[in-house]
């Protein structure tokens, strides 16, 4: 008897965590809130090469996946006639392909990637792939940013909130300012290993 | 008592305490002010730049959402525009002779469109009727559930499912009560025309704008049919929602706008009836002329129903008004037709009435039409007489 209200009790605690997890920061605000940061990339110029290139990586014939691809790939072009950017900016869609990303991501030579949702498993891959290029990534997920990839675009606390995997960052080679990160939640690497990715232990301060 | 000396002696005393008093009470004065002078100026709090204050709106002012799915199914939510919309129409009538309606008042419509835009390139739509016209109608009835594809612009759209058969004016141009002009379809839009005529099937069809004002519309289709008693009374049929005859309906309508605010049409209606193929035959010519506050449409309808042999039915009807003001509307119609050989099914009616926008400025698809209906058919001596007051509102 006990047992089941103790179960009952936490299925009941547990129904608004699930709820809440449900919750994201629509599509529009990301892809707007991705232009923006980039701004803040001191780097963003010299890993360019002159055009900023935007890449969204997703899992083919995944509908979670594709339909975010869609959705963020309208919602980035709207976004670049809105938002204020330094370069000229140019969208492609990239299929994860585990044994063509780093080949893929060399020919494109993006200096962002949207990692679309379907790929938690390949996080790992991603980020090596995203690392040796130079690529900064971004993602809806927070639990992605704790497994190695940079900024995460999630809802905290019901508000649209940055948070940043710091040293995954300059692992692939942006240099954030300190305005973005002030405003940022960061999480930090206590030690970072040779692989962030593999072993993050990350903190929320 | 005291002395000189002892009063000299007190007053040095006092003087001296006095003094220190004095210089004591002024010292932590002096002192905060010599911290505050101590003290650096307090440093400046970094000034966001112009981007960090632009991106820190952003997110205070965005908002989380959740993610829309379809049966778990997550969709791309931004690309759908979803609506609903809705037509109420109440009324009070008084018919007399054959059909006599001494004095009710009526729910005529309730209608509910829900649908969604999908980019630009699909538009999905449901149309439920909620009312009920008697006692042991059924509340409930689905109109139609069609989805439009964009094929080629508005040159060439594909619709499937149950859809309203374009055929004449009503079920493509004068659908909505606000439109038509009179607040009952003319009769051969209900002894010949099937009223709200919907079929089962797939429809191509398209606009093209050859110069500003000057349209050729057009629309084909193949259907699954009608089933129902065959009787002059067409509201009766039912669309044949799944073929086990095979048998199939065939039709077209074309529309041309040479002139601006003058369109003619025709159109043409092969049909399955109980799973007989060219069982009732129809082919119509119909106009609308719009110019200024004048508008005046008509149709003329032949063709043929199998019973079992073939009966030669026609029809006819007009109606016009004239806006006085941008609020009122006087309207007069004119309908005849023959279902068959005899007297009894033939009929004449003439009307007259107006329209009134309560709200023509603000949102003219409001609107009171009152009317009188006159049958000088040969069923009763002075002929029947019904009046309709009718309210609609679409939104």
């Amino acid at each position: 008897m006990r047992a089941r209200a103790i179960a009952i009790a936490a299925l009941l605690l547990a129904a608004p965590a699930a709820l809440a997890a449900e919750q994201e920061v629509s599509m529009a605000q990301q892809a707007v809130l991705l232009l923006k940061i980039l701004k803040f990339d001191r780097a963003l110029e010299a890993r360019s090469g002159g055009t900023a290139t935007i890449a969204v990586v997703y899992l083919e014939n995944d509908p979670d996946s594709e339909a975010v691809r869609a959705e963020i790939l309208s919602t980035l072009e709207a976004a670049t006639h809105t938002v204020n950017f330094p370069l000229p900016v140019k969208i492609v869609r990239l299929p994860y392909n585990a044994s063509r990303i780093e080949k893929d991501l060399a020919a494109i030579k993006p200096v962002a990637a949207y990692i679309a949702p379907g790929l938690e498993a390949e996080i790992g891959a991603l980020g090596r792939a995203t690392r040796k290029q130079g690529t900064l990534t971004f993602t809806e997920q927070e639990a992605a940013v704790r497994g190695g990839l940079s900024i995460g675009l999630i809802a905290y606390q019901a508000r649209p909130a940055i948070m940043i995997n710091l040293n995954a960052s300059k692992a692939e080679g942006a240099d954030l300012s300190s305005d973005l990160l002030r405003l940022s939640k960061i999480l930090l690497c206590h030690p970072c290993g040779p692989d962030a990715v593999q072993k993050p232990t990350p903190a929320v301060p | 008592m005291l002395s000189p000396a002892l009063v000299v002696r007190w007053l040095a005393v006092l003087a001296t305490v006095g003094s220190f008093t004095l210089a004591s009470a002024a010292e932590p004065v002096q002192e905060e002010a010599k911290e505050e002078a101590k003290q650096p100026p307090e440093p400046e709090k970094p000034k966001a730049s112009d981007a960090a204050a632009d991106l820190e709106e952003t997110l205070e002012e965005g908002e989380v959402v959740s993610p829309s799915r379809v049966m778990g199914s997550r969709i791309v939510a931004s690309a759908v525009k979803p609506y609903i919309h809705g037509v109420f129409a109440v009324d009070w009538r008084w018919v007399e002779g054959d059909e006599a309606i001494p004095n009710t008042l009526e729910l005529r419509e309730a209608h509910v469109y829900v649908g969604a835009h999908i980019l630009d390139i699909a538009q999905s739509e449901v149309f439920f009727e909620l009312e009920k016209k008697n006692q042991t109608d059924d509340p409930i009835k689905l109109r139609y559930g069609q989805v439009d594809v964009r094929v080629f612009d508005e040159l060439l759209v594909l619709r499937g499912g149950l859809f309203l058969v374009p055929f004449g004016v009503y079920n493509t141009e004068l659908f909505l009560r606000w439109d038509a002009k009179l607040p009952e379809r003319p009769d051969i839009h209900r002894h010949i025309v099937p009223g709200s005529w919907s079929e089962v099937g797939v429809q191509a069809h398209g606009k093209w704008e050859w110069s500003p004002g000057r349209v050729l519309q057009y629309a084909a289709y193949v259907t699954n049919g009608q089933e129902g008693s065959l009787t002059p009374d067409r509201a009766t049929y039912d669309p044949v929602y799944r073929s086990l005859s095979g048998a199939k309906s065939f039709g077209a309508r074309v529309t041309v706008r040479p002139l601006e605010g003058f369109q003619v049409g025709l159109s043409g209606y092969h049909g399955a009836l109980n799973g007989a193929g060219g069982a009732l035959i129809l082919g119509g010519l119909d106009f609308i002329f719009r110019r200024g506050p004048f508008s005046v449409d008509g149709e003329a309808i032949y063709g043929q129903r199998m019973d079992p042999g073939p009966i030669p039915e026609a029809g006819f009807y007009a109606a016009a008004g004239y806006w006085v003001t941008e609020a009122i509307e006087p309207v007069i119609g004119v309908s005849g037709y023959s279902l068959g050989p005899t007297e009894e099914e033939k009929d004449l009616d003439v009307q007259v009435g107006v329209n009134v926008r309560p709200f023509a400025e603000r949102f003219p698809s409001a609107m009171l039409k009152a009317a009188y209906n006159r049958d000088f058919s040969s069923r009763g001596p002075a002929g029947d007489n019904s009046v309709t007051i009718l309210f609609v509102i679409g939104f």
